[in-house]
């Protein structure tokens, strides 16, 4: 039974699922033309190079494959409620929470590649090169890996709340695509409105709250589901 | 098909009201239905009869009131009941980018009992491609597809939502040719609903007529169909007195009362003219069309018992 609702849910999430492809594979392209195109590439031996290319497409492609758990996370459950085939599914005997895990191991697995892929490549590029830093020094100004994961939940915890409350995947996307900003915001308007030091780490207390609102709102999302009688 | 020994009715709703705000969709609903037989839900549009049926399958969480179907409360144990339930509301939404046979493999990994035989025999009957996309496919073969998902796993009870509303005059022969051949397997129970009565003369045992939420009667079919019409002209200014329980009175014009009687017997006629001031009666027989609409329209009018009262 479960077989089958993974199907469809795969199947009805293609879309996104290949956009989240693209977004994947696509930076290691970008990132391997451009490096080609530094002086650090000329001097690199072969087993640097492929380091450097690996370990900076990598980083880039955890940053691209974010909007991916977002524009999903958002799709899952309202997509069906949108075009209302969730009526049909509604009077068939799986039950709610099978349905929800059905999406929920969709999710999990596309979470499951884009870091699995990603920190293969990562842990490819030390074994290639454990010496090289040259991908550190090119990926020094971004966010860490550990808090795009933070940043990765949070928009697919949002989008996974807002998909099963809404009747349409266009906001609960939505949502989930703006969740980390609007954290931002709200976090820097707090600091404003009450004159918070500066020695204050901001970033500590933004990406530690990520992964908070993330648990919450995958919890919410997931009682209101079950708990919801209409389809 | 899932085996029970239950020998419960097939569907027990107890004062079941659904409201919307103030609106209310379904009011106060008792209603009974015995294994094996067939129950046409007569009632005009919006009398609430989607929505009692979306309740008794538990899509529809219902204000107050309670639903047991086969001996089973649908909001407790929704996916038991919905092994042994098939369902074909008005407006099928089956996922209109599956190919039919797409559609019946997904179905058969859900239903315990699905059975492929009769799968691809209602899919022969019915000649539905099953290469086809649902969202190519006609009306009337999506009915016919709802049809054959519905009766597929040899449900116990068969619910049809008003499943004919738009067929052609052909597809819905055949629709209910499909229906009649789902009958014939076991003893199973089927709700109709429809406010198109001769679909429901030709399945139905007994009928419920909805009108405004409420349940106006609940009775074996041939009872109903004994209904006669009964027209008095009373004595001027005078009005309608201890009419039988189970009649609809309607005022034709000043002193002429129609009043439809069912059961339908000759002593109510000899009381009737001896407790009411009559100058002239007469007697029709009637159709199901028309004890319908007697049934619709005296419930629209306020009837004389209140008046006399």
């Amino acid at each position: 039974m479960i077989s089958a609702l993974i199907w469809k849910d795969v199947r009805i999430n293609r879309l996104p699922l290949l956009v989240g492809a693209f977004l994947l594979v696509a930076p290691y392209l970008v990132v391997g033309v451009a490096v080609t195109h530094m002086p650090l590439w000329q001097e690199a031996t072969a087993a640097s190079a492929w380091a450097v290319l690996l370990a900076t497409g990598g980083h880039f492609s955890i940053m691209c494959s974010q909007p991916t758990l977002a524009i999903l996370s958002g799709n899952l459950i309202a997509v069906e409620r949108g075009d209302r085939s969730a009526e049909f599914l509604g009077y068939l005997p799986p039950s709610r929470g099978m349905v929800l895990f059905s999406k929920a191991v969709v999710l999990a697995g596309v979470f499951s590649m884009v870091w699995g892929l990603n920190l293969l490549m990562h842990a490819t590029a030390f074994w290639l090169s454990p010496d090289t830093d040259a991908a550190r020094d090119l990926t020094s100004h971004m966010p860490s890996l550990a808090r795009f994961a933070g940043l990765g939940m949070l928009a697919a915890g949002v989008g996974w709340c807002a998909s099963a409350n809404v009747d349409n995947s266009g906001p609960a996307v939505a949502l989930g695509l703006a969740a980390p900003a609007v954290l931002f915001g709200l976090l820097k308007a707090t600091n404003s409105a009450f004159n918070m030091p500066h020695d204050l780490s901001f970033g500590a207390v933004y990406f530690t709250l990520c992964p908070i609102i993330a648990a919450v709102c995958f919890l919410i999302g997931t009682i209101s589901y079950l708990r919801r009688v209409e389809p | 098909m899932i085996e029970t020994t239950d020998r419960s009715p097939a569907l027990v709703v107890e004062g079941l009201t659904r409201r919307y705000g103030a609106a209310v969709a379904v009011e106060n609903l008792y209603l009974t239905v015995p294994r094996g037989t067939v129950l046409g839900l007569l009632g005009p549009n919006g009398a609430g009869k989607s929505t009692a049926l979306r309740m008794i399958i538990g899509l529809l969480r219902p204000t107050s009131g309670t639903v047991r179907v086969l001996g089973l409360d649908p909001f407790q144990k929704p996916s038991q009941v919905r092994q042994q339930i098939g369902y074909v509301p008005e407006t099928p939404q089956i996922y209109r980018w599956m190919t039919v046979l797409e559609v019946l493999r997904f179905c058969r990994a859900l239903y315990v009992g699905w059975n492929d035989q009769q799968a691809e025999l209602m899919l022969d009957t019915f000649q539905l491609p099953s290469s086809r996309r649902v969202r190519q496919l006609s009306k009337g073969m999506l009915a016919k597809l709802s049809l054959v998902i519905a009766l597929a796993h040899e449900p116990q009870l068969l619910i049809l939502d008003e499943p004919l509303s738009g067929l052609d005059p052909l597809a819905r022969d055949e629709f209910l040719d499909g229906v009649l051949l789902g009958l014939c397997g076991g003893e199973r129970t089927v709700i109709f609903s429809s406010h198109q009565l001769d679909e429901v003369n030709r399945l139905s045992d007994s009928v419920a007529v909805l009108h405004a939420g409420r349940l106006l009667t609940h009775c074996p079919l041939d009872e109903l169909r004994s209904a006669k019409r009964v027209r008095a002209v009373l004595l001027d200014g005078r009005l309608p007195l201890q009419p039988p329980r189970e009649a609809v009175w309607q005022q034709v014009n000043r002193r002429e009362w129609s009043l439809t009687i069912y059961p339908f017997s000759h002593e109510i006629l000899e009381r009737l003219q001896a407790t009411n001031p009559i100058q002239r009666i007469d007697v029709d027989d009637l159709s199901l069309d028309d004890i319908f609409k007697d049934l619709i329209r005296g419930q629209n009018l306020k009837t004389p018992l209140e008046t006399v009262s």
